[in-house]
């Protein structure tokens, strides 16, 4: 049993509870197969960042699941007939994968990630208290990771 | 005389503190200095970090990245192009 992360995009023209019945086809054909979700999250109406099929935007959800691994070239195919998905994607989580979905799941990614940041856009503004800077956002990254 | 004389004390003008040309600053990776050990495609916002104008990767030698993160920020922002969260191709971005 693999970890896998699924993102599907609907087509925009959905209501919201065919989305969810669009979704949970794929989501029980998991189940079905001795699978187990492990998150599920709705994302709604996005800008796409090209269009695909004419369409500017779209529906995303994701999808993060434990399955054996010969059910993904099954879903393909009914994702490929399905008129409703207009983009999908799977892909394997790794060691790293499956901790940062977990992270994230319980929100402590942004929190760390702002921190982060902060500090990266930092340095360039003043050369001359560069090694302070450094030294306080090292302090506030330790921080970040204990938390 | 005396006017070539001050000629050549121009030429070797002397600093009592060294003029300070400003250095480059260290590059290093992010990815290995935080321990980050998986980049998210689900982020776009933070993969653009290492795209140019055009939405092109940027070269390792301007941002500095490790081969091991340069792979991972490759593959993270080729996923998130598949995704439509970040375009293939366009003029300007943000």
């Amino acid at each position: 049993m693999n970890h896998y992360e699924l993102i599907v995009i609907l087509s925009p023209v959905l209501s919201d509870e065919e989305s969810k019945k669009a979704i949970k086809v794929y989501t029980d054909s998991i189940t079905e197969a001795q699978g187990v979700i492990v998150h599920e999250e709705a994302w709604g109406m996005r800008q796409l960042a090209y269009p695909i099929q004419k369409k500017t935007t779209g529906i995303y959800h994701l999808v993060q699941y434990q399955a054996p691994s010969d059910l993904n070239a099954q879903m393909e195919i009914t994702f490929r007939r399905d008129d409703n998905v207009i983009r999908h994607m799977i892909t394997r989580l790794d060691k790293y994968g499956i901790d940062y979905a977990e992270k994230r799941r319980n929100g402590e990614i942004g929190k760390k990630k702002a921190a982060i940041e902060a500090e990266m856009d930092a340095p360039s503004a003043t050369p001359a208290d560069a090694a302070a800077d450094v030294a306080s956002a090292d302090a506030k990254a330790e921080k970040a990771s204990e938390a | 005389m005396s006017r070539a004389k001050q000629n050549q004390r121009n030429k070797s003008i002397r600093f009592l503190t060294s003029p300070k040309i400003s250095r480059r600053r260290d590059k290093y990776c992010r990815f290995e200095k935080y321990g980050i050990k998986y980049v998210d495609y689900k982020d776009p916002e933070f993969l653009k970090r290492f795209l140019n104008e055009q939405g092109k990767l940027l070269p390792r030698r301007i941002t500095g990245n490790s081969v091991k993160a340069q792979r991972k920020v490759a593959q993270a922002v080729k996923r998130a192009r598949q995704v439509a969260l970040l375009p293939y191709v366009t003029d300007l971005m943000n």
